[in-house]
């Protein structure tokens, strides 16, 4: 292995500006330190950057420079994170998607960021790729011969000119409604979101996390950077859907700190739930995506004895907004808290006027973490970003709509759609899920306000109860009818189903059950 | 019906994306079940093939592909004989 301590050294001195010094600064620090640990093997900080910087050499010789995007369909595995970090150096792009992605979303991807290399470890995904366009695709079978075969290489790349207002990373997002849109990340913003939450989830050198959020999905592609900056050790799996693996590798391997997504907690406690084990080595633990699932609280305090539970909420396009302090979680089941370091949010009305406590509003977001604009998408940037363009703080309109109370903790009340009136009742249509969600037979609920025609909205709860339960519609609606404030909210019409449609995150998708509606009601 | 046939019967319900299914599938990487999917899927299991698997059983091992899955129907059909 060649020296590597001169290229670090300058770097690990200073505060660092992009992807690659933060690696870099790590393997200073802690040079022979368990990066990451995956099925396929494991890695400690200097073997990163020493393929890394090989990697970006082979890379450049394939005229991979500034700019350019490398699309990589690995699942979660050790390739992303040193494709990240080689092509951080070389200051081109990482798109990281899913194997998974096929037909009109994987031609619109690759039209859309037309990367100038496709990286997969999925042959169906190479066999794709190949079909509909002509360029360059690396596939990896096995991670052993892809380290042989970068080690052979004995030359590095040096650092090019890269700045960090230059973009590191395209993540698509699902897209609900209609095609998928990339949010561009520079190095400056994925920094500031990485060193706020870093800093409020207090990770440290010693850390253990375990990461079964895919890396094309925000969350999950964070974690690596998290680690990094502390030197902390980062477990890949690449689901969650094999339990008793994934409870023995958090005993084996003294996990300290795991995000999770809650239909992860749904699997955990579904079946019967998993008794009194528990795993004291947990530290804290994390929920974003969709509401913390207050069902679960008791039984998870079991199951984490130790562990602050920090409940969440953020949007690809500024990676992360706000947290609640664990200790405010027991009286404060559904906030999302308060903005996090280096973070401003206000909850403004329809002029951008801000409104004051208990009053719903959309959330307005500032912050280094705020992305630089969607992908080759100049009128929807124009559209979520104000202030783009002058003195003061850009601004990400959310979309989003909250509310705070006496002490300033934020409320997710649900997008600009779901809220209606009925009746001179205001409904937030994810304040009644949550309802829902809290009744002992139902696995999960989605609600959608219909407005047919010009009148009053109508009510409808999609519900999908546990397998081996039966729900009765009556039963349930007794139960809403008990716990809503006003029977304004007690949903016109309840649909008992199997399963909820899914975008590829796993996020309920919620237009399709639109279409659903418009199929019944017409 | 021999358990490998059943078995595909029971996993073409959960194979969103069409792929074949051979020995050598993976249910989650492949056939793309997820976290929640493969709860229901077990469920399946225990109602066809009138067996119990507990939480404890739920690893890759046992359920990573067909034929890891078949080989595991086999034993615990055996087991309950």
């Amino acid at each position: 292995m060649i020296d590597i301590n001169p290229i670090v050294t300058k770097a690990a001195m200073s505060i660092p500006f992009t992807v690659h010094e933060i690696i870099d600064r790590a393997a200073f620090l802690f040079p022979s330190k368990l990066f990451l640990v995956a099925d396929q093997g494991e890695l400690t900080y200097s073997q990163v950057i020493d393929l890394g910087r090989k990697l970006a050499y082979k890379l450049k010789t394939a005229e991979v420079g500034i700019g350019d995007r490398v699309l990589v369909a690995c699942g979660n595995s050790l390739y992303v994170p040193i494709y990240l970090y080689a092509t951080s150096l070389l200051g081109a792009i990482t798109v990281p998607v899913s194997t998974q992605l096929r037909g009109s979303r994987l031609d619109f991807v690759l039209q859309d960021c037309s990367p100038c290399l496709v990286v997969t470890t999925d042959k169906y995904f190479r066999d794709r790729c190949a079909k509909s366009f002509g360029m360059p695709i690396s596939y990896f079978n096995r991670v052993d011969d892809f380290i042989a075969e970068i080690d052979s290489i004995q030359k590095y790349e040096e650092v090019c000119n890269v700045i960090d207002l230059d973009l590191i990373v395209l993540m698509y997002t699902s897209g609900s409604t209609g095609m998928p849109k990339a949010v561009a990340l520079c190095h400056s913003n994925v920094l500031s979101a990485t060193e706020s939450i870093a800093r409020y989830l207090d990770i440290i050198e010693q850390d253990r996390i375990l990461n079964c959020i895919p890396f094309t999905f925000d969350y999950g592609f964070f974690q690596i950077l998290l680690c990094a900056i502390r030197g902390a050790t980062l477990y890949i799996r690449p689901n969650f859907a094999y339990k008793e693996d994934i409870f023995s590798l958090i005993d084996n391997a003294n996990i300290t700190g795991i995000p999770f997504v809650s239909t992860q907690f749904t699997s955990i406690y579904a079946r019967g739930g998993i008794g009194k084990r528990s795993f004291p080595s947990v530290r804290f633990i994390t929920n974003t995506g969709s509401p913390f699932p207050e069902k679960y609280f008791e039984e998870l305090k079991c199951t984490f004895p130790n562990a602050k539970i920090f409940s969440m909420y953020g949007l690809t396009e500024c990676k992360r907004v706000s947290y609640l302090d664990p200790e405010k979680l027991p009286r404060k089941l559904s906030s999302v808290g308060k903005a996090m370091p280096n973070v401003r949010v206000r909850i403004i009305d329809e002029s951008h006027n801000e409104v004051g406590a208990g009053v719903a509003g959309q959330l307005a977001v500032e912050g280094r973490n705020v992305m630089k604009g969607y992908w080759n998408n100049p009128n929807e940037t124009k559209r979520v970003i104000r202030f783009a363009n002058n003195l003061e703080n850009p601004t990400l309109l959310t979309g989003d709509y909250f509310k705070t109370d006496v002490e300033g903790d934020l409320y997710f009340l649900g997008r600009r759609d779901d809220i209606v009136k009925i009746c001179d009742t205001r409904i937030s249509t994810k304040d009644l899920e949550s309802v829902i969600a809290c009744h002992e037979m139902v696995q999960e609920v989605a609600v959608i306000a219909y407005i047919k025609d010009m009148y009053t909205p109508l009510l409808f709860a999609f519900i999908v109860p546990f397998s081996d339960k039966h729900l009765q519609a009556n039963e349930l609606r007794a139960y809403i009818a008990q716990n809503v404030e006003s029977p304004n909210m007690i949903p016109a019409r309840l649909v008992l189903y199997n399963e909820l449609p899914k975008t590829e995150h796993g996020k309920i998708d919620y237009s399709k059950l639109r279409k659903e509606i418009k199929i019944m009601e017409d | 019906m021999n358990v490998f046939s059943k078995l595909t019967v029971i996993l073409s319900e959960f194979n969103a994306f069409g792929v074949p299914i051979e020995s050598h599938t993976r249910i989650i990487d492949d056939l793309g079940l997820d976290s929640l999917t493969i709860v229901e899927f077990l469920t399946r299991l225990e109602i066809e093939f009138h067996i119990k698997i507990s939480d404890a059983e739920i690893k890759v091992k046992n359920f990573g592909t067909v034929e890891a899955i078949v080989h595991y129907l086999e034993c615990k059909m055996k087991e309950a004989q």
